[in-house]
């Protein structure tokens, strides 16, 4: 088969990329929003009861991990392409490999956008609780770490297939 | 151990002992007030009544006062420090110095009012000078303006559009001058000097142009004289605020008193509110609460010295009436109670899970931090914390971080994470070696929910009902295990699972009404629940995966400092950078771990026995705001 390059890059290293950048910015993206919708909340009820401050800041923090995850594995992809090595050295990915990179990063990239955002809901509502009954900051954080669940089982879906497809 | 037994106490004594009786209680902490049923119910003694609104007032003005001082407090207590503490003398100098202490609460409140008087003075003053300040050229004093016999003179504001159809209209009026005093927020200021006589078309004129006239009552002088004063009051108002500062502050010396007393009259208003639940007649009273087993003896021996007339019961809770739940662990244990109350205090008929929680709690921890670096900082900084404190309060909370950071260094010495470095060949290589790390998280969670199973068959043989322990928690560790033992040992394994699962089929529906094929059926129903306990093990991975989320983050940290030591200044940005992120990178994983390791406890561990629905015992007892109070304890 005829090698395609695009800007000096082979097909399956450009696809690759473009799933690494998915990756990154979906669950980077997503958790932005899930933080957003809790910082709002936290701000509202912080300035009625200042007191609850430290438990509404970890509260608001919890949808941030999405956006780790998907750098991660936008990280993991760029290890893979060699790509810290510098130019001229980078792995050489074939289509099928690109195509796989590429489909690894889909879980976290979307699971990582859509549970960010449900999880800052449930983080928003915790805080509401926190803000009537600052005793209960525990059981609105056990709450909003449900959601993580799946965007933790994305991620180890995401890097098993990346890790072990190239 | 576990859950401490409760009995029910009745106490009956004279009511001129009640306030002793009530604080001698308190003092010891472990009697929980009942509230009085309801044919016991008869109307609350007025005067006391009347004491406690009356003291309800007072803290909340002492809580006023206090959060107006903090602010101010020149000896701030840090994090770690320890509350200040509180013997018999100093309650008994600050109940006598009271009425000097409200004296200094009466003065920090009549300050803050001045302060708010001053504040409305000074708006007020300063919307004059927004007015008079547009005026400040004109030379004539303000009282003097408005009509003679002749003529008048007013002050107006033209807009600046209409400027030239006004002076165009004034000249047709023939005895009029307007002079322009400058520009205004809303148009030209202007001194408009008339005959008498002309003015009906005045006003039209202005009417006309959308010009408006201007009027000062009660400013004397003229703009300029009348702007100085104002100045000159501001500044006053400024001094005067300023003195009221400096005497806040120096009044925030008194903040250890105030807190004192707060607390003190605290502590009275619940030995109010208990001695409001008793029944009161004439010359005695009716108590009843609950006390923990193991303090009866004190707590007799403690009350027979106050009133020796007085009559104690103790008696088991009787049938269908729920006690308080207390937990009561040895000091290793009982931080961790703070994890079992955060999802429900258990039901005193259930069983304390502290103790088996522990070491999962722990090694889960520690899989999920899993970098040994980081371990050993967050096990020096809680251990440093938990000293500081002397374990109480926060430090209970360092205490059982602590423990997971030594868990952690083992952990993360088998991964092979230093800080995201790896130094040797490690036992365990989560990047390289993926799926034994995977399969040593789910054998780690299938001994969890075992041991799971065990604890709910503990309850059941407790509860004497041996057979419902082996066909709902015996049968499924059969199960369990022989689907385990199948790739060890296969024909041991599969008799397992086989009598296991056969078990299951022929009890698992003994519980339902009917036939033999209905009760067949269950089984079947009851056996598909494998699908819960295989989703139950997968959860397993969020150990694998939270713990490869540090390793990875650590390792891209230190690569990007790695490209940044190229020269000195590079190196002094790579080690800030390090810092940094090793930090942050250790904050959010610690944050994870913690709530994922109390999640596997709380969803698949507690699911398979935990009962839940207790109250937690709550004793009459000192619980103050900003100092212990030691009265009387040795």
């Amino acid at each position: 088969m005829e090698q395609i390059v695009i800007a000096g890059l082979s097909i399956g290293q450009v696809i690759a990329l473009f799933g690494a950048a998915f990756a990154v910015f979906l669950a980077g993206f997503g958790s932005a929003r899930g933080v957003g919708i809790a910082g709002e909340a936290a701000a509202g009820v912080v300035s009625e009861n200042p007191d609850v401050f430290g438990q509404a800041l970890v509260l608001e923090l919890l949808p941030g991990t999405q956006g780790i995850y998907g750098f991660l594995i936008g990280f993991i992809v760029l290890i893979k392409l060699n790509v810290l090595g510098g130019p001229g050295n980078w792995a050489d990915l074939s289509l099928q490999e690109g195509l796989f990179v590429l489909i690894g990063c889909l879980p976290v990239a979307i699971v990582g956008y859509l549970s960010a955002i449900a999880q800052g809901r449930v983080a928003a509502a915790g805080i509401q609780l926190l803000g009537k009954r600052p005793e209960a900051g525990g059981q609105g954080i056990s709450m909003t770490v449900m959601v993580e669940t799946y965007a933790v089982l994305a991620l180890l879906a995401s890097f098993l297939i990346i890790w072990f497809a190239v | 151990m576990a859950i401490a037994e409760m009995k029910k106490l009745t106490l009956l004594a004279l009511k001129k002992d009640k306030p002793r009786l009530l604080k001698t209680m308190q003092r010891m902490g472990c009697v929980q007030v009942l509230e009085k049923s309801e044919e016991e119910q008869s109307c609350p003694d007025p005067r006391s009544a009347q004491r406690l609104e009356e003291i309800q007032g007072t803290i909340s003005r002492l809580d006023g006062v206090i959060a107006r001082l903090n602010p101010f407090d020149k000896h701030k207590a840090g994090l770690l420090s320890l509350r200040p503490q509180a013997g018999s003398d100093q309650i008994a100098m600050a109940e006598a110095g009271r009425a000097q202490t409200m004296e200094v609460v009466a003065r920090v409140e009549q300050i803050e009012r001045n302060i708010n008087e001053l504040r409305a003075r000074e708006n007020r003053e300063r919307s004059q000078i927004e007015q008079l300040q547009p005026w400040e050229a004109l030379q004539i004093p303000l009282e003097k303006l408005g009509e003679t016999k002749t003529a008048l003179i007013w002050l107006a504001q033209v807009p600046q559009k209409n400027m030239p159809a006004m002076k165009e209209g004034l000249s047709a009026l023939g005895p009029v001058t307007m002079e322009e005093l400058g520009q205004g927020r809303n148009g030209v200021n202007a001194l408009l000097a008339a005959h008498l006589s002309v003015r009906g078309e005045l006003e039209e004129l202005m009417r006309s142009t959308g010009s408006v006239r201007v009027q000062f009552e009660d400013v004397q002088g003229t703009p300029a004289l009348a702007l100085d004063q104002l100045y000159s009051k501001l500044m006053r108002i400024d001094e005067v605020r300023q003195q009221l500062r400096e005497e806040i502050l120096k009044l925030a010396d008194h903040l250890p008193e105030l807190r004192l007393l707060r607390d003190v009259e605290a502590a009275e208003r619940d030995r109010l509110e208990a001695g409001q639940r008793c029944v009161d007649t004439q010359a005695a009273f009716l108590l009843t609460g609950w006390v923990r087993a193991d303090s009866i003896q004190r707590l007799e021996k403690a009350l027979k010295r106050v009133s020796p007339v007085c009559q104690m019961e103790f008696e088991d809770p009787a049938e269908g009436e729920q006690p308080p739940t207390y937990l009561c662990n040895k000091a290793a244990i009982s931080p961790f109670e703070s994890i079992v109350k955060m999802f429900s205090v258990p039901n005193p008929q259930g069983i304390d899970p502290t103790f088996v929680m522990m070491p999962f709690w722990v090694c889960f921890f520690g899989m999920m931090v899993s970098d040994a670096g980081y371990g050993v900082v967050l096990a020096l900084a809680a251990t440093f914390v938990w000293w500081k404190l002397k374990g109480r309060g926060l430090g209970r909370m360092a205490f059982v971080l602590a423990l997971g950071g030594l868990s952690t260094v083992v952990w993360g010495a088998i991964y092979g994470g230093w800080f995201g470095v790896t130094a040797y060949t490690p036992l365990l290589d989560p990047m390289n070696d993926a799926i034994n790390v995977l399969i040593v998280c789910v054998v780690a969670g299938s001994v969890h929910l075992l041991a799971g199973l065990g604890v709910a068959a503990y309850m059941n043989i407790k509860r004497g009902k041996p057979l419902d322990a082996l066909f709902d928690q015996g049968f499924w560790v059969m199960l369990l295990a022989g689907l385990g033992l199948i790739i060890f040992l296969p024909s041991v394994g599969q008799v397992l699972a086989i009598v296991g699962a056969a078990g299951i089929v022929l009890t698992g529906g003994r519980g339902k009404e009917g036939n033999v094929f209905k009760k067949l059926i269950g089984g079947l129903g009851s056996l598909y629940g494998i699908s819960g306990y295989l989703s139950d093990l997968l959860s397993y991975a969020r150990l694998f995966g939270m713990g490869l989320a540090t390793g990875v983050i650590g390792m891209v940290v230190n690569m990007l400092a790695g490209l940044l030591m190229g020269s000195w200044i590079g190196w002094i940005f790579a080690i800030l950078f390090l810092v940094v992120m090793h930090t942050f990178n250790l904050f959010i994983n610690t944050l994870g771990a913690y709530v994922h390791s109390c999640r596997l406890q709380y969803i698949e561990f507690f699911g398979k026995f935990f009962e839940g629905g207790g109250r937690e015992f709550n004793p009459l007892r000192n619980n103050t705001k900003y100092v212990d109070l030691t009265e009387g304890e040795s």
